[in-house]
């Protein structure tokens, strides 16, 4: 479905990612960790090209979707973003109200073009992330209004309205309680059945819990990518080891 | 320069050193004790000052040489410096405290969680990060008072080189003064506000927007004194015909163009680059997001910034205008505005003005002023920080 192949990402003169080359199966969730600063966002953000907007960008090596590499130019970016959501720990709410963040990926991508083809389309986003029925009175209300946990999914609705093939997700429970973090876990377990999930997350339990395989970064070089329950029980480098058991990173 | 202007060069430099070095401490005191203050007290004294600040300086030096000279002083090296000083204390007063208000308060409140208190803040935190803006800012002021100052009679001495007919006529141009400059003002904010745009959301990346920044920063702050003095004969030469109406168009344009450009640019780089970032990784492209986000957010604070613009700009091509009006064709204007020039331009008790038929002194001798103005803004420029800009900033 998704593969990296020696990918090379220097940001502002710095390596932040090494040759990583990482296949991404469809309909299986991948969880990658590392310690702070290895390129876990990097490689997130070069998924789908977020990165090559930032200044001093230089990319080497390939990103493939479905065969084709994602940096030719007969590869729309805004097409790609469509196809590859990015929800983020930080990602920003637009100004406005709920439905106006869930209808604004629609109405500019020019496929919907019905304000109530919008709507229906909305609904089911919001539904699918177990949102609807929390939001389907306040929908005209100010998103920021929402709790953490309801903005976190409700940016994660908004990305699935969009029907992606693939859903990268940047520590997408950073900074909730076990609760709404649940919630989240619960709704990476259902989407898996049709939707291909790269996770990002620094919480290794977190990766136990919802990935079918994992992969290891340290200082921008993927030391290991294996089967989730290989790679906590097994793992076949000893830095892995390591940081699973928290005895480095 | 005219035996009436009595200050020389070397005075103008001393009192502009002088009163650079005055101000600077005034202002950066002031700006720091707003640091200090309670809050509250702090947000009433930032609206007083920022309304004394706002007003253009070529207002507020003639307000203070209406004010502070008295009708029989000479403008000597000092006069002309406590004169500058006051011209420039409240804006220079504004634009500092803005600068150290930009050290953020996550920062602020990092130094003080490790026991720091309010005025090591200052000293240590605030100030030093500010230096080089401060600075910049101070410089620009300068340049920019000083400009203020001698418009209202190094310019006369100027104009006075040219024969009566090289001088500003309202007839001039098939629309005449008043339409004329309505297209020139239409225009130029049409053009800065797409270069605004152009270098906030679309230049990110490039090489050459620094140098642009520099330029466009240097433009606004050079002194209409510049502008004027050099387009006249400037145009005089393109033209072969002596300034008129269209001269007046363009020196509006000239003021009002990098001041609405950087106006645009504030109030885009103000819109969250979170905001920016969010639409973008829902695939709408860089015009989709300007269009449907960046822009209606930031149309409120870009009309303000831009009517400020406006303002600042009439304000200060005004003088300018009316003395070329004044001097060539009194028949022309308003019955109140026919004595303009010994009403208002030869301020009381200011020995600036060079009649007519007085012999007056060529372009080259107001040069080393001209020179002196540019160079400051120069400097000011190059030491003036981007604007906040998100561009480096977001994807």
């Amino acid at each position: 479905m998704l593969q990296t192949e020696r990918l090379t990402v220097h940001v502002g003169g710095v390596r932040a990612l090494d040759g990583v080359s990482l296949d991404v199966p469809a309909g299986t969730v991948t969880a990658v960790i590392g310690p702070t600063g290895c390129g876990k966002t990097t490689l997130l953000r070069t998924i789908n090209r977020m990165i090559s907007l930032l200044p001093s960008v230089r990319i080497e090596g390939d990103v493939r979707l479905q065969g084709a590499s994602i940096f030719t130019s007969g590869m729309r970016v805004t097409d790609l973003r469509r196809r590859v959501g990015l929800v983020g720990a930080d990602t920003a709410l637009l100004p406005g109200s709920v439905i106006d963040n869930m209808t604004y990926g629609l109405e500019v991508s020019g496929q919907w073009r019905t304000a109530r083809a919008r709507l229906v389309r909305a609904e089911e986003a919001l539904r699918e992330v177990h949102l609807w029925d929390e939001v389907k009175d306040q929908l005209n209300g100010p998103a920021d209004g929402l709790t953490a946990g309801q903005r976190r999914r409700l940016t994660m609705a908004r990305a699935l309205a969009l029907g992606p093939e693939v859903l990268l997700l940047d520590d997408p429970a950073a900074g909730l309680d076990p609760v709404a973090t649940q919630r989240i876990e619960s709704l990476i377990y259902t989407l898996r059945q049709r939707l291909t999930i790269v996770l990002v997350t620094n919480s290794v339990r977190q990766a136990a819990r919802v990935s079918d395989q994992t992969a290891f970064l340290w200082l921008g070089r993927l030391v290991e990518c294996s089967p989730t329950s290989r790679l906590f029980t097994t793992p076949a480098e000893r830095l892995t080891e390591d940081y699973v058991t928290g005895r480095c990173g | 320069m005219s035996a009436e202007f009595a200050p020389s060069m070397p005075e103008v430099l001393g009192a502009t050193v002088l009163a650079l070095a005055v101000s600077l401490a005034v202002a950066a005191g002031a700006a720091l004790v707003l640091q200090l203050v309670p809050p509250a007290l702090g947000t009433l004294l930032r609206r007083v000052i920022r309304l004394v600040g706002s007003v253009p300086i070529v207002v507020m030096a003639a307000a203070v040489l209406t004010a502070l000279l008295p009708s029989d002083t000479a403008l000597s090296g000092m006069v002309l410096a406590v004169l500058l000083t006051a011209t420039m204390v409240p804006v220079l007063t504004m634009r500092c405290d803005g600068i150290f208000q930009t050290v953020t308060r996550p920062l602020r409140d990092a130094a003080a969680a490790l026991g720091a208190g309010a005025l090591s803040i200052a000293l240590t935190l605030v100030l030093p990060a500010a230096l080089p803006a401060v600075a910049g800012a101070v410089l620009a002021a300068g340049a920019q008072g000083l400009g203020a100052l001698l418009t209202l009679g190094v310019l006369q001495a100027a104009t006075g080189t040219l024969s009566d007919t090289a001088r500003l006529s309202p007839e001039g141009g098939t629309f005449g003064l008043g339409p004329l400059v309505l297209i020139a003002g239409t225009t130029t904010l049409a053009v800065s506000t797409l270069i605004g745009i152009y270098f906030e959301d679309f230049s990110e990346g490039s090489s050459w927007t620094r140098p642009v920044d520099v330029v466009i920063a240097w433009l606004s702050a050079l002194p209409p004194l510049v502008y004027a003095v050099l387009l006249v004969p400037v145009v005089t030469a393109v033209r072969c015909t002596p300034p008129d109406a269209w001269s007046a168009a363009l020196l509006f344009a000239l003021l009002l163009g990098p001041q609405a450009a950087l106006a645009v640019r504030g109030a885009l780089a103000a819109v969250p680059a979170s905001l920016r970032e969010a639409s973008r990784a829902l695939g709408a492209s860089r015009r989709q997001t300007l269009r449907h986000l960046v822009l209606p957010a930031a149309a409120r604070p870009m009309v303000r910034h831009l009517t400020g613009a406006v303002t600042r700009a009439t304000l200060e091509w005004l003088p300018f205008v009316a003395i070329g009006i004044a001097m060539t064709s009194p028949p022309a204007l308003p019955a109140w505005m026919r004595t303009l020039d010994t009403r208002w331009m030869p301020l009381p008790g200011i020995p600036f003005h060079v009649p007519a038929s007085a012999p007056s002194p060529a372009l080259p001798d107001v040069a080393p002023v001209i020179g002196l103005l540019v160079g400051l803004t120069t400097v000011a420029a190059w030491l003036t920080p981007a604007p906040d800009s998100n561009r480096g900033r977001r994807p």
